[in-house]
């Protein structure tokens, strides 16, 4: 401590009146460790998530396509006449219709996950999505095709852009102005983020931390077949697992932002 | 009328196994199974097939364990050499799988379990096993 030789009384007080200013960043610095090691156990549980949904989807997809064939072979067993009986078996089958569909909804995570990643343009994906998602017409939707760097991911990335254009359609059903901007832009050297503004209803905060949680709906969303309530558990685990995050903020009576972060393909 | 055929199953599921031979017991095919890699590669080792019901994944379901793909090379030099067709029947096949079956390894048809309708897997078990016919008679021809 050679330099306190050097230093009058008064360099000393401000210097630990210095010290204590930067004491805040210290925390900052803290904090931001403690939500980068809170992303990282959120990962760690999407993934766990994501592959206990696989094993679970794998069976009911197996079961349910056995499920078909036996109902299938009692409707060769059971008289044309018997219509009530043939109207039993057209509800199971609407319900084994429903399990298959569950497990491949189940399934996303890890089929993204076994499919192999390269470089993705994302304004090809976009326009891709865009064409893909049923949007209104009156919906004013600007894509905007930006100059990023190619990103680490698959063809999954479209069913997330898919996913995310149909959610901000669904929140502007009752909106005055229905506006969708959607703009890929650079975060930093190693991520880029591509973002959906819409002018919806808007998510109340204590409901942002529950939107990712498999199966949870905000009502409106699940019809009364119990459908729903997956869209955005998938995308997010299919986003994390590629290296990159899904984000969400928003206002309730103003609109919602999503963020899709994702890692930029090494040069 | 269907060619007389010989088919094997590589199928870990018990349940299926039995279905997908009920669905073809009207046929003049005489069925084998296997429930394992280990076992389809001994069964093709000693003995010629005209097709092979090909699960992809033979342990049930771990993520990104694709056993039954390793049979991929195998069955290409058979089909090379005896004219062995493939149909991939499996619940959870991969987008990239199906498409490498299809093109680099000319499968014959891939089939969804999920959705299995019986008469449309009747039809492509009879396909191939025309077209393993046919393929056996250009390579003896050609010898």
């Amino acid at each position: 401590m050679q330099c306190w030789e050097y230093l009058t009384e008064s360099e000393v007080e401000k210097a630990m009146q210095l010290a204590e200013e930067i004491h805040p960043d210290e925390q900052r610095e803290s904090e931001d460790s403690r939500r980068g090691q809170e992303h990282l156990a959120e990962v760690e549980k999407l993934k766990y998530l994501g592959v206990l949904a696989g094993g679970v989807a794998h069976r009911v997809g197996s079961k349910s396509g056995l499920i078909r064939l036996h109902v299938q072979k009692l409707r060769r067993l059971i008289p044309q006449e018997a219509a009530d009986a043939h109207a039993v078996l057209d509800k199971i089958e609407r319900e084994t219709e429903y399990l298959t569909e569950l497990s491949d909804v189940l399934f996303m995570p890890a089929n993204a996950a076994e499919t192999p990643v390269g470089p993705v343009d994302v304004n090809q994906f976009l326009a891709q999505a865009v064409r893909q998602a049923i949007i209104p017409s009156d919906v004013e939707l600007t894509l905007h095709k930006e100059n990023v760097p190619s990103v680490v991911g698959n063809r999954w990335l479209v069913e997330v852009f898919v996913e995310l254009i149909t959610n901000a359609v669904t929140a502007m059903s009752k909106s005055e102005k229905k506006r969708l901007t959607i703009r890929p832009q650079p975060v930093d050297e190693s991520r880029i983020a591509v973002v959906f503004e819409d002018t919806g209803c808007g998510i109340a905060p204590e409901d942002i931390s529950k939107l990712f949680t498999l199966f949870y709906t905000r009502g409106e969303s699940e019809d009364l077949s119990g459908r729903g309530g997956y869209g955005l558990w998938y995308s997010k685990s299919i986003v994390t697992r590629m290296g990159g995050d899904l984000q969400i903020e928003s206002e309730v009576g103003k609109g919602t932002t999503a963020r899709v972060l994702l890692p930029v393909e090494p040069s | 009328m269907a060619h007389e055929g010989r088919v094997l199953i590589v199928e870990d599921q018990r349940e299926w196994q039995v279905e997908l031979q009920n669905l073809l017991q009207d046929f003049p095919y005489s069925i084998k199974t296997a429930d394992s890699l280990q076992k389809a590669s001994d069964l093709l080792k000693n003995h010629v097939y005209d097709l092979v019901l090909l699960d992809l994944r033979l342990r049930g379901w771990e993520e990104a364990n694709f056993d039954g793909w390793e049979l991929m090379d195998t069955l290409a030099v058979l089909k090379a050499e005896q004219g062995t067709q493939v149909i991939i029947v499996s619940a959870y096949g991969q987008a990239h799988h199906v498409r490498d079956g299809f093109k680099r390894y000319r499968i014959a048809d891939y089939i969804d379990k999920k959705r299995l309708d019986p008469w449309g897997f009747q039809q492509a078990v009879a396909g191939a096993i025309e077209k393993a016919y046919e393929l056996r008679g250009k390579i003896l021809d050609a010898k």
